[in-house]
């Protein structure tokens, strides 16, 4: 069964790989998307997926960041399963906006090299590269380590690496005490530094479609919740699964789950909302606004827009008797879950797309765009690829815990040396980050606009990841003999 | 651990510390060398030259300067020193480039291998090419058959047209048939029998105070449009009018819109006649002397008031009654007819009203055409080409006639399937494609089967071509040496702007050296070595020659020896010689259940001479043809029909069905399909689908005019 | 024209003068002072300040602009093929408003429509990579090989007028001999626009620094291709900072108006319609 899976994702891997080389070859002409003046969209399927990628992923770094932070045990597990499903979801949104490029590599180096933060596809990029990818894979190996050294004990394929990633972990209380502060302010650090891709992702998709703040607000707020819907669909589907697979030990406990569940509730009832707020608050504001809106409630968009609406609607429908018992109501749930996925997809395609083809301000006449079969495939493809990442996780990042820990005393530190040296590394990465950012924002540039320091972008990659491994700083510095 | 941090650091440091030494200072935006993404390989900077030259995609003779770079042409524009178009240049003057390095050359003179339209054939050189045509018409000529030579000619002015007349002439063939009937005729014809005056009238837009256009040829393709553009530069400009079916896109400085019924155009005019009539404002000096005019004066003061022509010609009498009020107060006011007119009593009555306006020959007016050049001494003449001035020619025209107005195209196909009044042998294809370009194109394939030899001068791979059995291909207008008139008493030359690209030659020099192999009296009908020496003895420079070439080389456009600086006096009009044309009347339009829509064919703002659909520029213009064409219907018709804009739709007409894609504007009446030609389609040879196809070729047979307004359609939604 | 030759603006100079262009009393009246134009008090901004006039009712849609600028910039015919499938890119390109006329301020029928050169370009905003840029004298610069065609500029310009290679352009049969060398030709994957002859201006400009001679407003009120090819001579271009120029007078007359005024873009390309 697993074989015949891996087997088949293989496959729809080729085939995207295939369907790829084509676009290389004979350039975006293959895809459904054309310039917005000549009657099409110019972002179309690769960018929606790179947003409900990026949204899901955020939501399931910050769930799993949540529940760090409330070191609640029912939501460990919960956190567990959270942190590969979104380091996976931001490596097929990377995938998703560099199939999207006209040119590839040329966007890998320009975009280190002259990125501006004027742009929100700076913070995508940066905080892509150096939060979500970087960040949230130190925040799950340090989170693991205790069960990569119990791992690394055991012979097998990994057990190299494992040992290498367990960095030494012994279990002392002095240690465990240490892990816990890292582990606090990594989350929160992980949390505020989450808010920026979220904002620089509700900007690029909700950015164009209306000049009313009202209208703005309501559904860049809308756009937010549904993703966070969705993430929290993504961790119901993945703990399921990982519950099948991997035995009952491995998911989450009946009362984590039935408060995944309350929180998917919550979501979803609130994106529907939001969703309806946002197409009443749009009668009567700007042109744009009102023909993007309008397509969705009458017009071409009608199909995609009801569909998502009255997913969101069933899916909370599914979910309501469930949270009103302590059950576990796991297949009503998944299936809610997934009709969320389904609803959130249609939901960024139509936020996207519509005022392409018919909002414009300028009357170009109506525009059509359907993705091409080899946009899906491309599509299909990075999917197969991200989930094909996530089996060796399974072996190498365990789901189930596997080191059950006392709970740690807290113990005041008075370890100096180890302060100093964590509050000088916060510093410098401090230091370094601000002045690739204002290497890249222009600061004491000519008026030609490049960035007085080339590559002031990796700069600040370089100063985000400094300040990413603060947290490891402090827990990995060797005590001093 | 801390020393794979420290490490870690250290490396992070040593690779930003790399990055800042590789930084660089931006370029001035305005670099003025390399730029930034090379050009194509073979595309180097090299010696710059501007040639100037004219324009051959209208008849206009607009000026043009053309850019070359290391040899190759880069850029057409307009040349500032011309009187025509002042430094602009409309859009099929400005695309000429691709005509220039057109991918479907003919590389040289060839010679068919396999059957017709295999498309194969045999490369030779120009003295074979020669020797070999010359040796065809010479056996005819000897058989005293000189008359089975049929050249179909695309041009009607200009010196090769005129070799080519003197060639037909000296020669002994009266069928030299020009393409006249389906535009160009109407006019020439009507001009010619009411006042004696040769070729198109011009008009001088620049100080008129009120342009009535009927039709839409000035404001789309026809040789008007340029003038009529520049004019708009003018700080005031003309009150423009438009009498017609449909108004076209470019339309937008139309002031007020005529929606003549179709063929009816003569009512409204000589509607607004009656009125200046009646009241006493028309000018009639130039009409009292006209055979005809009492009558047309007793008709039009008792038939044609504004109120009983009101049905007839579609327009409100009170509005013909103030237009004609209008015309005579803001005047000069001048009535437009253009090679696009297709509709004989509509230029009768147009001339007529003009000359009621005092507007003929006038500031502000029309200026009908004098003589443009002094001709060559009459050519040598033996018996063979004596007999034929007398003969009758197959296209049915007045026997001895030869000037373009008198052709009559539409007969040819039918004359040579029936072999009436005698069988052809050999037909010449110059600047002519009617398989694509005639209603009835069909019939012309079938007929040119049926001719033994066939001849095409087409630099261009196009239908022509295809049919023929030698190519003598003759260079672009970019390549060729030439001086033409350009209106307003000027000449304009063109000069090859490039060396030439493919083994071909200008057809002038061909006939020359054709005359020379054919010997006899034909030979000593063309006394000049080189087509220059022709042109300029054509000129009647008079010693002069030297100085008019160095003047048309540095400014491209110089007056004509005998002509003064101001703008085209010519003869100034004295009256007409008839007026009886302007009260015919076409016969009435057939009503149709099967076929509800009258098909308005016209060329449309892409549209260039000769057809020209290969050019992808024209093509792919804004509302341009595509590459699939279209046809305009009005938002009522498409309601009814289901039809949207863009929608594919199959016309149907009794001779074909073709399909396009609807365009639904409000411009255009219910009740009329508006049909573009040219431009349409790329793969030559397949001429099924073409729009052309769809008209019929119904003549009127008094004159051999094209019924343009004829032909009736249905059209309903595919796919 | 006072001749003077672009210098380099510090920052500080140029938010200067924005201030002081804030007092456009003298203005009043005109499509100009109505949106308070940045750096654009009358003779103070530097010169060249560049922008385009386009008279309407001398404009009679006959495209020229349209092929003239394809021609001048190297912008490829698709073939029937590509035609099929994608629409040529069109730098000048007439926008037929249909039956749309309420998005359109300029009447019923077409009208021709460039970069609109906007003083505060929505898409250097949008530009990653820096890309697109806002040189000095007021030209929207795109880098063609800075781009990496991720099209966020297309998503930000408001007017629609920049366009992407879907494709690699072709040569019609492959013969590339018609190409214009000043002009680059652009790759597949990458965003192109209007430069309002960018080339053709450095040309006159060098000429008049090698010369030692000022611009004369006459030479370049029809110096891109679109101005030079109109026969109409509907389309003119000129230095907004200059005084005496022709299209200083066009812009601040009362029949000169802007596209999307509301958005605050304060385009460089004025449409002149009606009765003074």
């Amino acid at each position: 069964m697993r074989v015949v899976a891996i087997v088949a994702l293989l496959a729809v891997a080729a085939l995207g790989a295939l369907a790829y080389t084509s676009q290389i070859q004979h350039g975006e002409v293959v895809t459904g998307m054309r310039s917005v003046g000549a009657g099409g969209a110019v972002w179309g399927l690769y960018v929606v997926m790179d947003g409900c990628f990026l949204g899901g992923g955020i939501a399931l770094m910050a769930i799993a960041c949540i529940a760090r932070f409330t070191r609640d045990r029912s939501m460990e597990a919960a956190a567990r399963i959270a942190m590969p499903s979104a380091i996976t979801c931001f490596l097929g949104a990377a995938l998703c906006v560099l199939a999207d490029q006209g040119r590839p590599l040329a966007a890998l180096m320009n975009l280190s090299l002259y990125a501006r933060p004027q742009s929100p596809m700076f913070v995508t990029f940066t905080s892509v590269g150096a939060v979500c990818l970087f960040g949230s894979l130190l925040h799950c190996v340090l989170a693991r380590r205790p069960d990569l050294a119990e791992y690394a004990k055991r012979p097998s394929a990994w057990q190299g690496l494992q040992r290498v990633l367990a960095a030494g972990y012994q279990g002392t209380p002095a240690e465990r005490s240490r892990r816990r502060k890292a582990s606090l302010w990594m989350s929160l650090g992980m949390l505020a530094a989450l808010s920026a891709p979220a904002t620089a992702l509700a900007i690029l998709f909700v950015g164009r479609i209306s000049r009313s703040v009202d209208v703005v607000v309501i559904e860049m707020s809308a756009f937010l919740v549904i993703s966070f819907a969705g993430g929290l669909g993504i961790l119901v589907i993945a703990a399921a699964l990982v519950r099948r697979f991997a035995g009952p030990g491995a998911g989450l406990s009946a009362r984590g789950s039935a408060r995944l569940g309350r929180w998917l509730l919550v979501a979803v009832s609130l994106s529907a909302l939001l969703l309806v707020v946002a197409e009443v608050a749009s009668v009567g504001s700007d042109t744009v606004a009102v023909a993007a809106f309008g397509s969705a409630l009458l017009g071409n968009y009608r199909g995609m827009f009801w569909t998502a609406l009255t997913g969101l609607f069933l899916a909370a429908g599914l979910l309501w008797p469930a949270s009103r018992r302590r059950r576990r109501r796991e297949r009503r749930t998944v299936l809610a879950s997934l009709i969320v996925q389904v609803s959130m997809f249609l939901h960024h395609d139509w936020l996207l797309v519509a005022w392409q083809t018919h909002g414009l301000a300028l009357p170009y006449g109506p525009g059509r765009y359907s993705p091409t079969r080899i946009e899906w495939g491309v599509a299909a493809g990075i999917v197969a690829v991200c989930i094909l990442l996530l089996l060796p996780a399974v072996r190498l990042i365990p789901f189930a815990p596997v080191a059950l820990e006392a709970p740690s005393i807290p113990t005041k530190s008075r370890d100096l040396r180890r302060s100093v040296l964590t509050f000088a590394w916060l510093v410098s990465g401090l230091a370094v980050a601000s002045i690739g950012l204002l290497g890249s924002a222009r600061v004491a540039a000519d008026a030609s606009g490049d960035p007085s320091i080339t590559g002031s972008p990796v700069v600040f990659i370089l100063g985000l990841m400094l300040l990413a491994t603060t947290g490891a700083v402090y827990e990995l510095l060797p005590e001093r003999k | 651990m801390a020393d794979l941090d420290r490490r870690g650091f250290l490396a992070g440091t040593g690779l930003a510390a790399g990055l800042l030494a590789g930084c660089r200072p931006r370029k001035d935006p305005y670099t003025p060398d390399k730029p930034p993404v090379p050009l194509a390989p073979g595309v180097r900077m090299g010696a710059q030259t501007q040639v100037l030259s004219t324009c051959g995609m209208c008849d206009v003779g607009c000026g043009i300067r053309v850019r070359v770079v290391d040899g190759r042409a880069v850029r057409v524009e307009g040349n500032a020193d011309s009187p025509v178009n002042r430094g602009g240049l409309c859009a099929r003057g400005l695309a000429g480039l691709d005509v220039l390095y057109h991918p479907d050359r003919v590389r040289g003179p060839m010679r068919r291998r396999g059957g017709r339209g295999e498309n194969r054939w045999e490369v030779m050189s120009w003295d074979d090419a020669v020797g070999e045509l010359a040796a065809r018409l010479g056996r005819l000529r000897a058989a005293e058959q000189a008359g089975r030579l049929v050249l179909l000619d695309g041009q009607w002015r200009g010196n090769t047209h005129a070799l080519l007349g003197r060639f037909m002439a000296a020669f002994g063939s009266p069928n030299h048939i020009g393409h006249g009937a389906t535009g160009r005729s109407a006019i020439l014809e009507t001009v010619r029998t009411m006042t004696g005056r040769p070729g198109l009238p011009r008009y001088d837009f620049q100080h008129a105070g009120c342009v009535l256009l009927l039709g839409t040829g000035a404001l789309e393709s026809s040789s008007q449009a340029m003038p009529l553009g520049v004019a708009l530069a003018a700080a005031a400009r003309p009150r423009l009018y438009c009498a017609s079916l449909r108004l076209p896109r470019t339309a937008a400085l139309v002031d007020e819109w005529f929606r003549v019924l179709p063929g009816r155009a003569s009512f409204f005019l000589l509607g607004l006649l009656h009125v200046l009539l009646r009241e006493q404002l028309a000018d009639e000096s130039a009409m009292e002397k006209a055979d005809g005019f009492e009558a047309l004066r007793a008709v039009v003061l008792a038939e044609l008031s504004p109120k009983q022509v009101e049905a007839r010609a579609g327009i409100d009498a009170d509005r013909i009654e103030s237009l004609a009020r209008e015309l005579v107060a803001i005047h000069p006011s001048v009535v437009v007819v253009d090679e696009e007119t297709k509709d004989r009593s509509a230029v009768a009555a147009a001339l007529v009203l003009n000359a009621a306006l005092a507007s003929i020959d006038a500031r502000g007016g029309m200026r009908l055409g004098a003589d443009e050049t002094a001709a060559w001494p009459a050519p040598t003449l033996d018996g063979v080409a004596e007999a034929a001035a007398k003969s009758p020619a197959i296209d049915g025209r007045e026997i001895g006639r030869r000037d373009a107005g008198a052709s009559r195209i539409l007969a040819v196909p039918g004359a040579i399937l029936s072999g009436k009044p005698y069988p052809v042998e050999v037909v010449l294809l110059h600047y002519s494609n009617p398989m694509f370009s005639k209603p009835g194109g069909a019939r012309f394939e079938a007929a040119l089967a049926k001719v033994p030899f066939v001849v095409s001068f087409s630099p261009i791979v196009d239908e022509s071509v295809r049919f023929a059995d030698l190519v003598l291909p003759d260079p672009t207008y970019l390549e060729r040496w030439d001086v033409l008139a350009a209106g307003q008493g000027t000449l304009s030359v063109a000069q090859p702007v490039v060396a030439p690209l493919e083994n071909r030659m200008q057809t002038g020099e061909v006939l020359l050296r054709l005359a020379r192999a054919l010997g006899g009296t034909v030979a000593r009908s063309f006394p000049w070595k080189t087509y220059r020496e022709a042109v300029l003895a054509r000129l009647d420079v008079g010693g002069r020659g030297d100085d008019l070439l160095d003047e048309l080389g540095s400014k491209g456009t110089c007056m004509a020896p005998g002509k003064s600086d101001e703008a085209d006096e010519g003869k100034s009009f004295a009256g007409f010689i008839s007026v009886a044309t302007a009260t015919q009347t076409l016969p009435l339009l057939e009503e149709s259940r099967e076929f509800p829509f009258l098909l308005c064919p016209f060329r449309d703002h892409s549209y260039a001479e000769g057809g020209f659909r290969h050019v992808s520029r024209l093509a792919e213009l804004p509302n341009g043809p595509g590459w699939s064409g279209y046809v305009e219907i009005a938002p009522e018709d498409a309601d009814r029909l289901g039809i949207e804009d863009g929608d594919w739709v199959a016309v149907t007409s009794k001779v074909a069905r073709v399909e396009l894609r609807a365009r639904v504007h409000e411009q255009i009446r219910p009740g009329v399909l508006g049909l573009p030609l040219g431009g349409w389609g790329r793969v030559v040879g397949d001429l099924a689908g073409a729009p052309s196809r769809l008209l019929e070729a119904r003549v009127d047979p008094a004159t051999g005019q094209w019924l343009a307004w004829e032909t009736r359609a249905k059209v309903e939604r595919v796919g | 024209m006072s001749g003077r030759l672009p210098r380099q603006a510090s920052r500080r100079e140029v938010l200067t003068l924005a201030a002081t262009a804030a007092a456009g009393a003298a203005l009043k009246g005109s499509a100009l002072a109505d949106e308070k134009s940045v750096a654009l008090a009358r003779g103070k901004a530097p010169s060249p300040q560049w922008g385009l006039a386009i008279d309407l009712d001398r404009c009679s849609r006959c495209q020229a602009c349209v092929v003239a600028c394809a021609t001048e910039n190297n912008v490829l015919p698709l073939g029937p093929q590509v035609f099929a499938s994608t629409r040529p890119i069109r730098w000048m390109d007439m926008l037929d408003p249909g039956g749309r006329g309420d998005l359109w301020a300029l009447g019923r029928w077409p009208a021709p429509i460039p970069c609109m050169q906007c003083e505060r370009p929505e898409c250097v905003k949008a530009c990653p990579v820096g890309a697109c840029y806002r040189s000095e004298d007021g030209i929207v610069v795109q880098v063609w090989d800075r781009c990496i065609g991720c099209r966020a500029c297309m998503i930000a310009c408001p007017y629609g007028r920049r366009y992407y290679n879907w494709t690699q352009p072709a040569w019609p049969g492959g013969d590339p001999s018609s190409a214009n060398p000043d002009v680059a030709l652009r790759p597949v994957g990458v965003v192109e626009k209007c430069t309002f002859c960018q080339h053709r201006i450095r040309a006159v400009l060098e000429r008049a620094r090698l010369d030692d001679e000022p611009l004369d407003d006459e030479q370049i009120q029809r110096l891109p291709a679109c101005a030079a090819a109109c026969p109409s001579r509907a389309i003119t271009f000129g230095d907004l900072a200059d005084p005496h120029s022709a299209l200083l007078a066009l812009a601040q007359s009362s029949r000169a108006t802007r596209l999307l005024p509301e958005l605050g873009t304060h385009p460089r390309v004025f449409y002149l319609r009606g009765k003074p």
